[in-house]
């Protein structure tokens, strides 16, 4: 499978998008807490001021998956800031369908994305991964990254709607 | 105690600034940096800002010690979860020590959460470092959960070498 192109999504990916988006959290067993649809991916990533970035990999016709897809893997992306080290890209999803795995479509995904942090100006990139997701740790391990919350004991918190409407009217 | 809470302007920088310093040196790790007011004017006030500011200020007759109004600030800016959509990060919460228990903290907090709302965010994400416990219990008393805990998802950095290596495609 030398046959694959990167690209930027565009407003008709955004079906695409959603299903990958779905196939990442069903591997991560979270599939129910998907609730973005294609009109809020459509109006949040292609309006005046996007709140995402996102490259596709497509793959010819010939070669669609199973089920007949040419979008087979993605990457969801927005820029962040510490104001320690300035501007940071932030990977929020990146998936390559099980099918076209191995061919070197998720190296180049991460290839095509550090470049784009590092023509940016960018210090770095973050992202998060599950503990237990000991294949996608060791890959990015590989590409020397390190993990924050065991080095430096950064952990991650949330605060849902419900408490942040409960916060603000206090 | 009498105090606003209101956006951060470019004047506020110097004060920012210092601010970032003294939280740093908090979290001990003030080594690391690199960023100046000049580099926070120009990422935070231009045209396409990567960030964004509020301050917590009191009025003159209440300055600290060193003689500062601008007591307290919070940088946060938008996000977005491929699972719930618009979300907002809370990048910094800082009050001066001689200003806490006054609820400035929750005052800044508040603000985030409403400016989040407004602009149509369900989530309002931080991290926290594990040692500190007065903050942990103060966002634990606010409703917020801890996701690296509950989850298991550990933050990852790729940055310097790691990264120039990563853009160059070498492995």
């Amino acid at each position: 499978m030398d046959k694959f192109i990167l690209r930027k999504a565009e407003p008709k990916d955004v079906s695409d998008i959603l299903r990958l988006i779905k196939e990442l959290a069903k591997f991560e067993e979270m599939e129910e807490q998907v609730v973005l649809t294609e009109k809020e991916l459509l109006e949040d990533g292609f309006g005046d001021h996007p709140f995402y970035h996102c490259v596709v990999a497509e793959v010819p016709k010939d070669k669609q998956s199973l089920e007949g897809y040419t979008v087979v893997g993605f990457a969801m992306y927005y820029f962040t800031y510490d104001p320690w080290i300035g501007k940071l890209l932030y990977l929020e999803d990146f998936y390559v369908m099980q099918e076209f795995r191995g061919y070197g479509m998720g190296s180049e995904i991460l290839k095509m994305l550090s470049e784009t942090a590092v023509k940016t100006r960018c210090s770095g990139m973050h992202f998060i991964v599950a503990e237990w997701n000991t294949s996608s740790i060791e890959f990015y391990k590989r590409r020397g990254a390190s993990d924050l919350s065991h080095e430096e004991g950064w952990r991650l918190y949330e605060i849902d709607k419900c408490n942040l409407l409960k916060m603000s009217s206090k | 105690m009498d105090f606003t809470i209101r956006a951060a302007t470019l004047e506020d920088c110097k004060d920012i600034s210092r601010m970032i310093l003294e939280l740093a040196e908090y979290e001990k790790v003030s080594d690391q940096i690199k960023i100046t007011q000049r580099d926070l004017e120009q990422d935070g006030f231009s045209k396409n800002p990567f960030f964004h500011g509020i301050i917590a200020e009191v009025p003159e007759h209440l300055k600290s010690r060193d003689g500062h109004t601008k007591v307290g600030y919070s940088l946060y800016f938008y996000t977005y979860s491929s699972w719930k959509g618009r979300a907002v990060y809370m990048e910094d919460l800082y009050v001066m020590p001689e200003f806490r228990g006054k609820s400035i903290g929750k005052a800044l907090m508040a603000k985030v959460s409403q400016l989040g709302l407004a602009a149509g965010c369900t989530q309002l994400n931080f991290t926290v470092l594990d040692w500190n416990k007065s903050s942990l219990d103060f966002y634990r008393k606010q409703g917020c959960w801890d996701v690296t805990s509950d989850l298991g998802y550990h933050c990852m950095r790729c940055e310097g070498d790691a990264l120039e290596h990563l853009a160059q495609g070498d492995l």
